[in-house]
Parts: C-alpha cells; structure tokens; sequence
C-alpha cells in the first residue's frame, strides 16, 4: 500500500468513525444503527426482532442487556453477536440507555430458593398461556408482523429460552413477574394471587430448563449435505412429466418452468436440459411467511431436472431442512422437516 | 488490494447493514418501487443480470392472502451460472442468487442469504473464493441501498 492509500485510508476511517478514533471508544450509536436497526427498527418499533419499548428498560439491568447481546436467543431469530467486542458491546448498552431515558434496574444478587414441581404447575396455570409450554414462546413467528395476520402481532418472549434465561437473573425475574410490564400483556402477578414464594418456584422452575450449554451440545451435528440430488431411471421428458403429475397430486400449483439460465443468456443459447420447476403451496406459505417473513430467499420450492453430458437424468433440490438453520428459528426448522419429507415422498414418486 | 477496493471495505464496515449472520439484511427508507430499482441498478453496475423478479405477494392475493408487497430478485453473471451448475450440480438450487424484498410499510427489508456461511457447506476451494466474491458484491450492494439518494 503506497502512503497516499494509507493517508486517504485514515482519512476515509476518521470521516466515518471519528469518536472511536479519536479514542473516546466505539460509538454506540453508530453500532446500534449498523446491527440492531435492521430488525429492531430506528425507534425500535420492532419488525423480524421484538420491539424495544423505552419504558421496558428500566426493569431491564445494564448485564441483562449485555448479555442478551452476546448471547442471543437460540431458535428464536436473534443471533449471537459474538464478533462484536465488549467495548462495542458496552457502548450499545449505553447508548440504549440514553435513548431510553432509562436507569438500569439494580440487581441485588438474591438467588430463588424454591420447589420447581410447584413451579412447574404454576407456570402451567399462570404463564404458558402466553408463554408457551415450558416457555418455549407461543404464537408463529417472529418479532411483529406487518404484513399477515397472526394471533398476536407481538410475540410473547420465549422465557424457557437458554438465551433468556442465561440473561435474565433471578431478580430481574422476580421484578416481572411480581410487578408486570407495563405497555404489554404482563400482569402483575404479585398482585394477582401469587405468592412472595411461588414467584421464586417458578424461577427455579425455570433454572431448570435446558441450558446454553445444553443447546450447543446438540448442535454439535453432523452437517447433513445442503442439496438434495436423485437419478432418475428414466428420460429427461419422462422425468419431467412424472415430477408435475407428483407435485399437483400433492396439492401443489406449479408455476411456468423456467430454465436455469432462462433471463442470463439469450434464449437461443439457454441450457435446455436444466430445467427448474417450481412448485408452491399458497396456503403453506402464507402460515410459513408468519413463521419466517425472509423466507423468500429460498422460495420459490423448486426441483431442477438436469440431463447431464452422459445422459444421465437428475433430480436436484435445496435441502430445506439444512438452509432452515441458516435463519435461528426453531419453529421454521420444524415446518422445513416436514416439507423435505414431502420433496422426498416426491422424488421417490417421480424416479418409481 | 487497489485502492478503490481499501475504500470500499472502509466503507463497508461502518455501513448501515447486518453483515456478519448468516442472513445479511439491509433496510431501506426509499418507496418499495424505488428500492427495486436502486437494486437492479446497483445489480446492473457490478455486471450482474437481473434473470427474473418472483412477484410472491401478487400469487398469495391471487388465492385471498392478504399481504403486502414481497418480490424475490434472481440474479446473476451469465458465465459464472453455467460454470458452477456444470462444474458443481450441487450448486443449481442456489443460482441464481436471490435478493429478498419485503415492504414493512413506508421502509423496505431487502434480505439474501450469506454466501460466506453457504460456503461452508460445500469443500471445493475454488467455490470458497467465487462465495466470498458474491458476499463482498452483496455487501456493497447493500451498503448502496442504505445510502440517502440526492
């Protein structure tokens, strides 16, 4: 690099990030624009993230916030920032209370002592109506919807979340479920029949949910192979017309086909023995769009039937259930099981 | 590294966008319409073709969905397409590559899987270094998006 790059380098980095160069440290606004917005929203309205309500914060602890950053929430869409430093991280928590106008809420380190089978019932009873049973969450989806009607337009948290949980100290538990949130759905369940001891049941009734820990481990899989591939016994036309009649015979709409190239090379020189169908169920994905709204950049269904240069026909499709991963929701990668079971009853149907 | 290259990644790494997951995301404050052109434009400048644009909202009204506008941008380099399709079958159900764009009211999320992490799910190197091209396009292409237009 010659100096002049080096120079206007410095130039480049001290017009676009003067606080953090100047070493008064990273800029959490900046660093909330750049990594929270996109979800969160500017005024955090919410949108594929929760909303951030200002008066939220004030029974939220600045480590809570931290940690939620570091941690994310495993299957529930917001991922874990761990490439962001602890300065970075630190600054965000700053700047949110500043533009919350809040002061953290004071923890004072009193560890919930309790009976969880108790706790169990009474989450059962009080909690799971919203929360989900063992705070899985309930409701589909994702943060708030503009767009598809869905049984809440704010998802209730998760509260079983390992995220969450790893996140949330006993006392910031204690806080909300004693006194509620206001501005949502929480009550204050210290004034509404529960007891000083049955909010601490249900604390370490929580505990006792599966921990990060206990998630990573099962992650820890083989990674299955991201595309779905299968001969067929038979022509490239005969392969073609048995792929329709298999999907319209599972209720799906197929679309025009197009070639692989179709729209890159004029016509004339497009591949004709790679050829996409795809195939879409709308009532299917509507209820997957409330799950997943970015869902799109799997979509449409598709499955290419390719002839290759030895003649040999094949059949090649994403492999749903892996690319689900790729986007932190459980409840998404439970409907892309069972769509790669069907793409699969499928192809064993179409290469019979 | 060229210079414009260095400014560039300067610019990138302080651009409005989620770039590190393993969905990129951006959000844009321009009209839906005007998102879509800024896209194929800033698609067009760096040599890709739009192939095809998925009207996903107009098939779910179609069947009574009530839903607001949702597209899907397939792009891609003509060459680049048949060379992976051919090189690699495997690669065919993610080529083209595809932009996802989703109208939030008055803003726009435009959305496209990270190359980078699908790269991990293939081994071959040459592929590596095609994924780490088609991010570093799509940042870019990202980053324009958020840029207030004069």
């Amino acid at each position: 690099m010659s100096l002049k790059s080096l120079l206007l380098l410095i130039f480049a980095l001290i017009a676009w990030h003067p606080a953090e160069l100047l070493a008064l440290g990273p800029d959490g606004q900046v660093l909330f624009e750049a990594n929270c917005v996109v979800c969160h929203r500017k005024s955090g309205e919410g949108s594929i993230g929760l909303p951030l309500q200002k008066s939220k914060f004030s029974v939220l602890s600045d480590e809570y916030l931290k940690k939620t950053i570091r941690n994310g929430r495993p299957g529930r869409i917001m991922p874990a920032f761990d490439r962001l430093s602890d300065s970075q991280v630190d600054a965000i928590v700053s700047y949110l209370r500043e533009w919350s106008g809040t002061e953290p809420f004071k923890e004072a380190g009193v560890i919930a002592k309790g009976d969880a089978d108790n706790g169990a019932r009474l989450f059962a009873g009080h909690c799971a109506n919203c929360h989900g049973d063992a705070g899985h969450g309930l409701g589909k989806g994702t943060g708030k919807s503009y767009s598809r009607e869905r049984e809440f337009r704010v998802i209730p948290p998760a509260v079983g979340n390992p995220g969450f949980l790893a996140s949330a100290s006993d006392d910031m538990l204690r806080e909300t479920i004693t006194n509620g949130r206001k501005g949502t759905l929480m009550g204050a369940y210290g004034k509404l029949g529960l007891s000083v001891q049955d909010i601490d049941d249900i604390i370490v009734y929580l505990r006792s949910l599966p921990t990060l820990a206990d998630v990573q481990e099962e992650e820890a899989y083989e990674q299955p192979a991201p595309t779905i591939v299968w001969d067929s016994p038979y022509d490239f036309e005969t392969t073609l017309t048995n792929l329709k009649q298999a999907l319209t015979g599972s209720n799906f709409r197929i679309f025009p086909d197009r070639y692989l190239e179709q729209g890159l090379f004029p016509e004339w020189e497009v591949d004709k023995k790679q050829l996409t169908v795809r195939y879409c169920n709308f009532r299917h994905l509507y209820e997957i769009l409330k799950i997943e709204p970015r869902l799109g950049i799997a979509l449409p269904c598709r499955i290419t039937v390719v002839e290759r240069d030895d003649g040999q026909v094949q059949l090649i499709a994403m492999n749903m259930a892996l690319i689900a991963r790729l986007f932190n929701n459980q409840q998404l990668n439970e409907h892309a099981a069972q769509l790669n079971i069907r793409q699969l009853e499928i192809l064993e149907e179409v290469t019979f | 590294m060229r210079f414009s290259s260095l400014i560039l990644l300067c610019l990138l790494l302080v651009s409005g966008h989620a770039n590190a997951e393993n969905v990129m995301m951006t959000r844009s404050y321009e009209s839906f319409e005007a998102t879509l052109q800024t896209i194929k434009k800033a698609l067009e400048s760096r040599g890709y073709t739009v192939a095809h644009e998925q009207r996903c909202d107009g098939g779910l009204k179609g069947f009574g969905y009530e839903t607001d506008f949702y597209r899907v941008i397939f792009f891609g380099k003509a060459e680049e397409v048949r060379h992976w399709s051919k090189q690699q079958p495997e690669m065919i159900p993610y080529l083209p590559l595809k932009l996802a764009v989703i109208a939030e009211e008055d803003q726009v999320l435009v959305v496209s899987f990270n190359p980078e992490e699908l790269a991990l799910l293939f081994t071959d190197k040459e592929l590596q270094i095609q994924f780490s091209r088609w991010k570093n396009d799509i940042d870019s292409i990202m980053h324009e998006i958020t840029q207030p237009k004069g």
